[in-house]
């Protein structure tokens, strides 16, 4: 998706209008200052490595799930929030970003929404009453259905990346046979609308 | 045996150099379902005079450069920097409008990078390869790659656009040897007797089917290949 964008704020531009429409078009309402934390939340993990965490010798390391988990109940309120935090995050845009790849792994999607949900349940309950409460207990309530929207999002941006990008779309419907991603097809003109004629 | 770049660290082969390569190794990758480990960026050489150095004959904008050593399979993909500089042009355009500005240049690296993939693919499954297999693919390439950038609706007119300029108006160096010749005539004959068998896919807009029919095609080695390609058997 890098080659989409050329400056941070273009680049929550773009997440923000797709997010809107792909919301909207899944009927999916989300609060203002929800749709602002996860405009951000794209934008940052797109534009950077956030996503990873680093090893002893600095190479990008994926930090289990269970592990940052396990840290976080070591840790005191504010720290534990942090990490509560970033537990949800890291585990919407894996699930909603990668879900193909989650799927052939150890742990399936599923582990994700339910690590993910229940990490931002724990934060809305953590983080003082007003401000960001709200935020946190909808992004747990509406967990899976983020999912699906991310999962849209990465499919549309996929799909303007070139026909390598598309292909990899193709090859998840196919294995899928998920309706949103036919959608994302049908539009780009890639499988035919059901009862056309082709050509 | 290995795929290892004899030039690595001694040439400016950043990817940023030629960002094309990577995405065409991308969308082949992509089209016949497998990863290689290698990446073509990394062994592309721009110097002709190392190209020739590296057995290059510099009688082509593109060569892939192969040396067989002790089990290793040493390899440099030569691409002039005339071609470097024409494809440079459209770096800040979509990817597309290269097939508007310069069909050949891209069908060029194209081919490259097609030779590059299908050596390290083989080379990963101990196969041998031939030269006029080798060719062969790269057309078949040539015709899916830029097929695939205008899939969807209009996409059959384009096709038998791309029949005809890549199989029916084609060119050959005045110094090929009679056999690279023949090499180059037979490979084209082939391929385009296969991408035409291609061509009822293209028209029902059948994806499965095509890309079923390509990979099938791909995995196939030596002699059973070019059967295949010549007759679907």
């Amino acid at each position: 998706m890098s080659g989409l964008v050329t400056s941070s704020s273009s680049l929550k531009e773009f997440f923000r209008e797709l997010l809107l429409e792909v919301a909207a078009r899944q009927r999916v309402a989300l609060g203002e200052s929800t749709e602002f934390y996860l405009v951000n939340l794209l934008a940052e993990f797109a534009a950077t490595d956030k996503l990873f965490s680093r090893d002893a010798e600095g190479r990008r390391d994926h930090e289990p799930l269970a592990e940052l988990y396990h840290r976080a109940l070591q840790q005191e309120r504010e720290e534990r929030i942090r990490t509560l935090r970033r537990l949800g995050d890291v585990s919407l845009y894996k699930v909603g970003f990668f879900s193909g790849a989650l799927q052939q792994g150890m742990v399936g999607p599923d582990y994700y929404i339910q690590m993910g949900g229940a990490a931002y349940g724990q934060v809305a309950e953590l983080v003082p009453a007003g401000g960001f409460t709200g935020v946190y207990r909808e992004l747990c309530d509406k967990f899976r259905a983020l999912v699906e929207v991310l999962e849209e999002i990465s499919a549309r941006g996929l799909m303007s990346a070139g026909p390598e990008g598309a292909l990899r779309v193709y090859e998840s419907w196919s294995r899928t046979g998920s309706d949103r991603l036919e959608r994302v097809l049908v539009d780009a003109g890639w499988v035919p609308r059901k009862g056309s004629l082709a050509n | 045996m290995r795929v290892g770049s004899r030039a690595r660290g001694r040439l400016p082969t950043d990817a940023a150099d030629f960002p094309l390569v990577g995405r065409l190794q991308a969308h082949l990758e992509a089209i016949y379902g497998f990863r290689c480990e290698a990446r073509a960026e990394a062994f592309v050489v721009v110097d002709a005079e190392v190209a020739a150095l590296l057995g290059g004959t510099g009688r082509a904008p593109e060569e892939l450069l192969v040396l067989e050593a002790r089990g290793d399979l040493e390899v440099a993909l030569y691409l002039d920097p005339a071609l470097r500089e024409r494809m440079g042009r459209y770096s800040g355009s979509p990817l597309a409008s290269v097939l508007e500005g310069d069909l050949d240049g891209y069908c060029q690296v194209t081919e490259g990078v097609s030779h590059f993939l299908y050596v390290a693919h083989t080379a990963h499954y101990e196969r041998t390869v031939s030269l006029l297999e080798l060719e062969a693919q790269a057309e078949v390439d040539k015709f899916v790659v830029c097929l695939l950038h205008r899939w969807g609706e209009g996409v059959a007119g384009w096709a038998r656009e791309l029949l005809t300029r890549l199989f029916d108006q084609v060119a050959y160096q005045p110094l090929l040897s009679g056999e690279e010749r023949w090499r180059y005539e037979e490979a084209n004959r082939l391929s385009r007797r296969f991408c035409t068998r291609l061509m009822p896919h293209v028209l029902d807009r059948r994806l499965d089917r095509l890309l079923g029919d390509l990979r099938y095609a791909y995995r196939l080695g030596a002699e059973a290949k070019l059967r295949h390609l010549a007759h679907g058997g």
